[in-house]
């Protein structure tokens, strides 16, 4: 099994009166690619900032690679859990890309070299080559999340931690959005990824926790999550797609009950061209 | 707002913003000290050639930006070219029956001195401004030791200003597809609201970018790498001949 990078103990916080997180038990491994899940305002994006050190938690404590984190270490915490923010717009405070990309860096008390190379390596990660010295005001809206991505992989985190990462984006800069967290992932990196969507959830994610209300009410594979009525009602989620048409293949006799459980759409569709041909070869 | 746009897009805008402040700012200064109308229309021309020669800037901006302080000047020309008096004195005078409106060949030569001299500053700091983007300028300001507190201010506020003009157009068209600005009445209505929220989202986004901040470790201070446009030799020494030629002109007139 892989090492844990992230453990939280029975973290609790509230915003003034109203709690809103209560009693959060996770073990985040090294590689893993882990959806959030829950309805609005279950308190993923608490959830987060307090993982990277921007909120405090009232109870409870938070461990990197084993080692508790108290006051001091928050830097060390923000240092090594990147957040990109939801609205790209709230993240972006420079001028021009290039300048934008390094205030990460640059309040990591780098040298100038070092600081010139992670926006070099960033920039060319994310592609913005020929956006570098563009101000963020005239970028469209895909190029400013891909910007937002760049910020963080600036500071080379080991965890990434993504809000809703393909909110208002259009299919193609979404799906953009998704290659670029499996290259992450393939890079070895650790994400965290809250996200309404099932469909990519179940595709890309190895684990889901499930929130609702303030609790993390599931943690499991997604084959394992979607398959709970009583959680998917209580945190509003539906079964994927792939999931559903899966289901009726298997309870049409169509495809054999294993643990094979295809979830893209190429997938599936591979496997009906092969119910076709053992049909044909049958009669 | 406009300006910036243009500015990201003028051909001088790879050259170095100290450099380019530099020389409004010098021209600026000696436009004032030298006060010579030969001095000032050379300045006119030679800005005029290079922020739209040079730098390619639309004339039809260029000259819309200078009938702002057009304006200005015209007035402020024509209150020093005439002069009251109780009798007709002066080359030229209008009798309005209490006093005499008049204009003397050395009032009227003044305004116009004043007005060139006025014309010659703003194509100068337009050369700057249609060429040089805020954060450059904000740059060169803190190279200049300006107080931190203040370049932070301004590079934030530079930033955030878009994002407001952004949210506020759309409210606003939000409330025109409401009609809520059918009547005089209604539009004031309508803006007064269409300011309020501006104010509440305001607030509330601050502390979404504050959060932004603080996970990117902030911890005080804002700084950026900023990149240095390199000076020329030939930009060096065309500004040593262009200021060599004002004082030149200067000295011949006098």
């Amino acid at each position: 099994m892989e090492r844990s990078l992230l453990t939280v103990k029975n973290l609790y916080f509230s915003y003034d009166d109203k709690a809103v997180l209560k009693d959060i038990n996770v073990n985040i491994r090294r590689g893993e690619r882990v959806a959030v899940m829950g309805s609005n305002g279950a308190g993923k994006s608490t959830f987060f900032l307090n993982l990277n050190g921007v909120l405090h938690p009232e109870q409870g404590q938070i461990y990197l690679e084993g080692k508790q984190i108290g006051k001091k270490d928050l830097k060390e915490l923000r240092k090594r859990v990147g957040f990109v923010f939801q609205d790209a717009d709230s993240q972006i405070i420079a001028a021009t890309v290039k300048a934008e990309i390094s205030f990460g860096p640059m309040n990591m008390e780098l040298g100038r070299e070092e600081v010139e190379k992670r926006v070099r390596d960033a920039v060319s990660y994310m592609d913005l080559d020929k956006l570098k010295d563009r101000p963020p005001h005239y970028l469209s809206g895909g190029e400013k999340k891909r910007v937002s991505i760049a910020d963080i992989l600036a500071m080379e985190p080991e965890l990434l931690i993504f809000d809703e990462p393909m909110a208002a984006l259009d299919p193609v800069n979404a799906d953009n959005v998704e290659r670029i967290l499996n290259r992450l992932h393939d890079d070895g990196k650790t994400l965290l990824i809250a996200t309404h969507d099932v469909d990519f959830a179940y595709r890309y994610a190895d684990r889901i926790l499930v929130f609702s209300d303030g609790e993390l009410i599931a943690d499991g594979t997604p084959v394992d999550i979607f398959h709970r009525e009583k959680i998917m009602e209580r945190a509003h989620l539906k079964q994927p797609e792939m999931l559903v048409i899966w289901e009726a293949l298997r309870a049409a006799g169509l495809v054999a009950f294993d643990s094979r459980y295809p979830v893209t759409s190429n997938q599936v569709a591979k496997e009906i061209a092969h119910i076709k041909v053992k049909k044909e070869g049958e009669s | 707002m406009q300006i910036d746009y243009y500015a990201y897009r003028s051909n001088i805008n790879n050259w170095n913003a100290g450099f380019k402040v530099l020389l409004a700012m010098g021209t600026l200064c000696l436009v004032i000290a030298l006060d010579k109308t030969a001095v000032s229309l050379f300045v006119i021309m030679f800005f005029g050639i290079l922020t739209l020669g040079v730098g390619k800037t639309p004339a039809r901006i260029y000259l819309h930006f200078m009938t702002v302080p057009l304006a200005f000047m015209i007035c402020s020309g024509i209150a020093i070219a005439v002069q009251f008096a109780g009798s007709p004195v002066g080359e030229w005078n209008i009798s309005l029956h209490f006093f005499y409106l008049c204009l003397t060949r050395s009032s009227v030569a003044l305004a116009a001195k004043v007005f060139l001299k006025g014309i010659a500053g703003m194509s100068a700091l337009y050369m700057m401004a249609f060429s040089t983007p805020m954060h450059e300028i904000i740059d060169v300001m803190r190279k200049l030791h300006l107080p931190r507190l203040f370049i932070e201010l301004m590079s934030l506020i530079y930033r955030y200003i878009f994002i407001l003009f952004d949210v506020a157009e759309k409210m606003q068209t939000a409330a025109k597809a409401r009609l809520g600005y059918q009547s005089f009445r209604q539009s004031f209505r309508t803006f007064a609201g269409v300011v309020g929220n501006l104010f509440l989202i305001s607030l509330k986004k601050a502390n979404a970018y504050y959060d932004a901040l603080l996970s990117r470790g902030y911890d005080g201070k804002i700084e950026f790498l900023a990149d240095e446009k390199q000076i020329r030799p030939w930009q060096i020494g065309g500004c040593a001949c262009y200021f060599t030629i004002l004082i030149f002109l200067w000295y011949v007139c006098k």
